[in-house]
């Protein structure tokens, strides 16, 4: 997967057309994207794949390993049914679950996560500079999570496949 | 090799054009103390259609050319708290404002810039490049439209900022009778780091063991306070805090001595003041 991960925060009571079927998903994403706040969104670059990888169970899969570490990329609602585009939603609710669960992540723990991932069929690189960068998108991301939750925001997390 | 680029963030710079009544309803609000509501429809209002120019990162250096020509940002105070800058311009500010914003050539304004670059850092750590000149021009001139069809259609034009003062959090008493941290909502200005906490960090490695810089009485580091270390391009990196502050650099140990420090990125800092927050943390605006 080689799109840029993007995640944007909104306010608890928006977001409601992301339901509506993938035309008003991809929609309202747009508004978000066109609107592009610096202060209510977190790029991950290409890092999301590792570090989705890192916090599930080492592959990509939706719904891998627990709950509340998996849904920090794509383990919220899917939105969108396409097969171009991943668009996840998250509410204020998961948000802050996720966002608590992310604060206790250490370094050593995501750094042995990350090393052991070709051993779940990852083919990226997992040398030193390649940990830097995704440690580097994660501490962002997460630290992203915590002011979402802190001020009761929802989320999407959206990628180009 | 001494770097500082991710703390060196913008923020956000806005001019909305808005209508008399609007203007009025301000004014209002601020003169009866009413301060929130101010805030709040200012950024309603910036999340909304009104016509508006955003020049965020260019708008120092557009401040520093305008100053002894036509300061445009200098309006009637709508906002009494210090975090924030809210400015109102009437319709006969905003034309002269467009007047003067029309007459500015390419090559009076490239001069300017030239003149007005801001002096490097005090210290060792120097911030990551500004707008180059062609950014200022093109912010500039959609500045200069948006007065134009601002004084046009007799609007008024508000200028939305925050301010450079840190807004620290306390500790209070809540309802419940228990102690709560009231920590401001988080404004990446809160968390960059000042370049003069930086000044007397060495650029050439310092003359002392990594350590000893650390830990000993006269040694650089020893004002700041250690909150972690860890590993970075396989090498150990120790990241530190000022006291009376919230934010934080990362210094490399390069065999021994002082290696790169870096400024860590404004929201991590707050993900790492929030850390150490000891009760339970209620956010204000």
């Amino acid at each position: 997967m080689g799109g840029l991960g993007v995640h944007f925060s909104f306010p608890a009571g928006r977001g409601g057309r992301l339901r509506d079927g993938d035309q008003a998903a991809l929609a309202f994403v747009g508004e978000l994207k066109g609107r592009w706040d610096p202060y209510y969104l977190q790029q991950t670059d290409q890092a999301w794949d590792p570090i989705h990888r890192c916090l599930a169970d080492g592959t990509l899969a939706w719904a891998g390993s627990d709950w509340p570490l998996n849904g920090a990329i794509l383990g919220g609602e899917p939105v969108y049914l396409g097969r171009d585009y991943i668009i996840m939603f998250l509410d204020d609710q998961d948000v802050a679950e996720i966002a608590a669960a992310l604060d206790e992540v250490t370094q050593p723990w995501f750094r042995a996560r990350f090393f052991a991932l070709p051993a779940h069929g990852y083919q990226g690189r997992t040398d030193e500079a390649a940990f830097d960068y995704t440690w580097g998108w994660f501490e962002l991301m997460r630290a992203f999570f915590r002011k979402s939750a802190d001020e009761g925001r929802r989320m999407v997390f959206t990628a180009g496949q | 090799m001494l770097r500082c680029s991710e703390a060196d963030v913008g923020y956000p710079v806005t001019h909305l054009a808005l209508t008399g009544e609007d203007a009025a309803l301000l004014r209002r609000w601020h003169a009866s103390g009413e301060d929130a509501a101010v805030l709040a429809r200012v950024r309603e209002l910036a999340a909304g259609s009104v016509a508006r120019v955003s020049t965020d990162q260019a708008w120092e250096m557009i401040r520093r050319c305008l100053v002894g020509y036509h300061p445009i940002s200098d309006g009637e105070p709508v906002f009494g708290r210090r975090d924030y800058l809210i400015e109102l311009l009437d319709p006969g500010a905003v034309a002269a404002a467009a007047t003067a914003l029309a007459e500015v050539s390419q090559e009076w304004l490239r001069e300017r810039f030239e003149q007005r670059l801001p002096r490097p850092n005090p210290g060792p750590v120097e911030p990551g490049p500004g707008p180059d000149f062609d950014t200022v021009w093109a912010c500039w001139a959609r500045l200069a439209g948006f007065f134009a069809r601002a004084s046009r259609a007799q609007r008024y034009v508000l200028f939305f900022t925050a301010s450079r003062f840190w807004r620290p959090p306390r500790r209070e008493t809540g309802p419940d009778g228990r102690t709560r941290v009231v920590r401001p909502a988080y404004r990446p200005q809160d968390y960059t780091v000042d370049p003069n906490s930086l000044r007397s960090l060495p650029a050439d490695g310092g003359s002392w063991p990594f350590e000893a810089e650390l830990a000993e009485r006269d040694g650089v580091l020893y004002s700041w306070t250690e909150v972690g270390r860890f590993i970075r391009g396989g090498r150990t990196w120790v990241r530190l805090t000022s006291s009376d502050s919230e934010y934080y650099i990362d210094v490399e140990n390069a065999d021994d001595r002082i290696g790169r420090i870096e400024c860590v990125d404004p929201l991590v800092a707050y993900w790492l003041a929030r850390r150490t927050d000891k009760y339970p943390v209620v956010l204000e605006d």
